[in-house]
């Protein structure tokens, strides 16, 4: 609902309900046949199934304005006097897929696994609906062989994997391969272009107006699943009972016929837009996982994380003592570099004059103050400043504590008398601290380097809460 | 398996049998609340298709207003850009000063862009037109006249912003965006071929518009 105001000079006379519905329906039909073998030292494991998926999404509104009172009581849409509107979508889309795995283990010690999927998709052409998925690992428990038993009895685990495999992707519009035009009756134009196709053609100043189409999109025939392949080798280890315990894994992953819809020649004017497979990608990168139990119920883990433009880590660890628990999250990443669109503001008092400015421009450069970075202070724009430069690259750097729990569980001749098997409550908190570079020349000026160009921070919040279990 | 249980088997292939079952059709959805250009070869929708065209004379925004006063107005000395300071649209702040006027201002693009919407309208509307015969639309030649009148107008404007302009009808599609070239035609070509647009449109309507439309 909106209401009439009066606030200074700014005066709306207007109000308004507006009434929407929407839904958003799927099924999903999933049929499975599972065959196990067991036979000496062979283990057979077979699935092989169908699955189809639709669903259907619908919308409508109405509104109406000039409500005698301003009560919500009263403003339902029957009361409404002036500027009756409506409006309403679709949308659908359906996924028919047909697969198959098979898993053999020998011995407990050499496994190989396959899958077979295929997959089709309402949204690419009668070319291409269905794309095929397969799939393969191989792996061997070396700590299972003998020699290793004998020899190595410190190895508790070490496992070598092997993996290949095409996973597809249909993420695009429902009506992608289509050339499509719409009646467009025209949008507020103060903030975004109006690109309506209504016209009064028959200059009658009155009445409802006739209405056109407009291109929306250009079709395709040729649209198909994007395809991205992988191939990850791995080892698993683990020593003295896994007290200590890790893995290192290399991946090289190639995304081919990426699904993207480019800019297009501005002279095809609308609706040039145009799904293709247009794009491929590479990743190849390598994951080492390591952690240490200890039995006292103190555990850490720590992610040494792929070194390409960002490097990323992370830290947990669980403490326990007694019926207390703290659980701690932190996660980081090094090296980004972020364009800080704020500082526009901040820095400059140039750019938008009578606005107020940062205190940073209080800093500026004097010929007493000269050790500053800030640019001197004037009224005159005469380099464009508001230009994309090095000026607004900032160190994007941050480690924040993400996730700080504190627990207690209640003892149990507490909870035994009101009949539950057990009762924990505990203190959460998300986004508690943050750390960003703030010395140096690409020092972080704003607020949050997880949203350079704001001027708020991503929001700390802090939650209570019981788990009961009867 | 030791033995094979009839009553288990029927069940098996029965149940096999809804596995495969679902055909091609399942896999068709058809786009809601949209027309697709075949069904737009109708009459009244070639109508609706001017209506578009017409409607986009009045479509714009204070960034790329039709008025055009940024791009005469302001460079000419005859008003100022005004607005909250110099940061406010800063691409109108450097046309009017003659200052780093670079050929990526994006407003430029903008107004560009907007206009070769204009001609895609007129462009679609003959599309449609040009396919319906003289039986089935009896105004075919007005509405043809009337819509290369509105593209001949989008073009006198881009012609006088821009001199060089690639000349888009409504034969192009598809790759043959990619091979038209803007200096294809000399400056008196491009005036010439204008001028041919306006003229067939001043043949082909009558002095004044007598009729109501549909």
């Amino acid at each position: 609902m909106d209401y009439s105001y009066a606030s200074g000079f700014l005066i709306s006379d207007i109000n308004r309900t507006t009434t929407s519905q929407w839904h958003n329906l799927s099924w999903t039909w999933t049929n499975t046949l599972n065959y196990k073998l067991e036979t000496g030292l062979h283990n057979i494991d077979v699935v092989a199934g169908t699955e189809a998926i639709k669903a259907e999404y619908e919308s409508f509104y109405g509104s109406r304005e000039g409500y005698v009172i301003e009560d919500p009581d009263y403003m339902f849409l029957d009361s409404g006097t002036e500027k009756i509107l409506n409006g309403g979508s679709g949308a659908g889309n359906s996924l028919f897929s047909l697969f198959a795995k098979a898993n053999y283990v020998y011995n407990q010690k050499y496994l190989a696994s396959i899958t077979v999927r295929r997959d089709g998709s309402s949204r690419f052409g009668k070319d291409n609906l269905y794309g095929t998925f397969p799939a393969f690992s191989l792996g061997w428990r070396l700590s299972e062989e003998d020699f290793m038993k004998e020899s190595l009895p410190v190895i508790s685990n070490l496992k070598l994997r092997a993996g290949w495999g095409i996973t597809g992707n249909q993420e695009i519009s429902n009506d992608a391969i289509y050339s499509i035009y719409r009646t467009d009756y025209g949008v507020d134009p103060t903030w975004v272009f109006d690109s309506g196709t209504a016209y009064d053609i028959y200059g009658s100043d009155s009445g409802s107006l006739s209405s056109g189409y407009r291109k929306i999109r250009e079709a395709t025939q040729f649209l198909k699943w994007e395809e991205a392949k992988q191939t990850n080798l791995g080892i698993d280890f683990g020593f003295l009972d896994q007290a200590f315990y890790g893995s290192f894994d290399y991946f090289m992953k190639e995304t081919s016929d990426i699904l993207i819809e480019p800019p297009y020649l501005a002279v095809k004017g609308e609706g040039g837009n145009q799904w293709v497979n247009g794009a491929t990608l590479e990743n190849k990168g390598w994951e080492f996982v390591l952690g240490y139990n200890k039995t006292l119920n103190n555990g850490y883990r720590t992610w040494i994380g792929d070194p390409n433009p960002d490097f990323i880590y992370g830290l947990n660890a669980v403490f326990s003592y007694k019926n207390f628990d703290l659980n701690l999250f932190f996660q980081g990443i090094q090296g980004a570099d972020v364009y800080n669109e704020h500082k526009h503001l901040t820095d400059f008092t140039s750019i938008w004059r009578e606005t107020n400015f940062g205190t940073r421009t209080l800093d500026a450069w004097t010929p007493t103050n000269s050790g500053s970075t800030i640019p001197m202070l004037t009224l005159t724009d005469t380099n464009n400043e508001n230009r994309y430069s090095s000026y607004f690259i900032e160190n994007g750097s941050y480690l924040k504590l993400r996730n700080l729990q504190i627990g207690y569980n209640v003892p149990e001749k507490v909870i035994k008398s009101l009949k539950l098997t057990s009762a924990r409550i505990y203190v959460q908190g998300q986004n508690v601290l943050t750390f960003k570079d703030s010395k140096g020349n690409d020092q972080f000026t704003g607020v949050d380097p997880e949203s350079p160009g704001f001027a708020y921070p991503n929001p700390t919040s802090y939650s209570i809460g019981v788990n009961l279990t009867f | 398996m030791k033995k094979i249980n009839i009553k288990k088997s029927v069940i098996l292939m029965i149940a096999t049998g809804f596995l495969i079952s679902c055909s091609d059709s399942f896999l068709e959805m058809a786009p809601k609340s949209t027309i697709s250009s075949d069904q737009l070869l109708t009459p009244e929708n070639a109508e609706s298709m001017a209506i578009a065209a017409y409607s986009e004379l009045g479509n714009d925004h204070y960034t790329a207003p039709n008025s055009l006063w940024p791009y005469a107005d302001i460079t000419s000395g005859d008003a100022y850009k005004g607005g909250g300071g110099t940061g406010d649209i800063w691409e109108f702040n450097f046309m009017e000063l003659f200052a780093f006027n670079t050929t990526d201002n994006p407003l430029i693009d903008q107004k560009w862009y907007r206009l070769y919407v204009g001609i895609g309208r007129a462009n679609e509307a003959l599309k449609v037109i040009n396919e319906l015969t003289a039986d089935e639309f009896p105004n075919k030649t007005e509405r043809q006249a009337e819509m290369r009148f509105l593209r001949a107008h989008q073009y006198f404007i881009l012609k006088t912003m821009f001199k060089y302009i690639p000349w888009i009808d409504e034969t192009v599609s598809g790759e043959a965006f990619k091979e038209i070239s803007n200096k294809e035609f000399t400056d008196q070509e491009l005036w010439d071929k204008i001028a041919d647009e306006f003229q067939f449109a001043a043949d082909n309507l009558p002095e004044m518009q007598t009729e109501k439309v549909g």
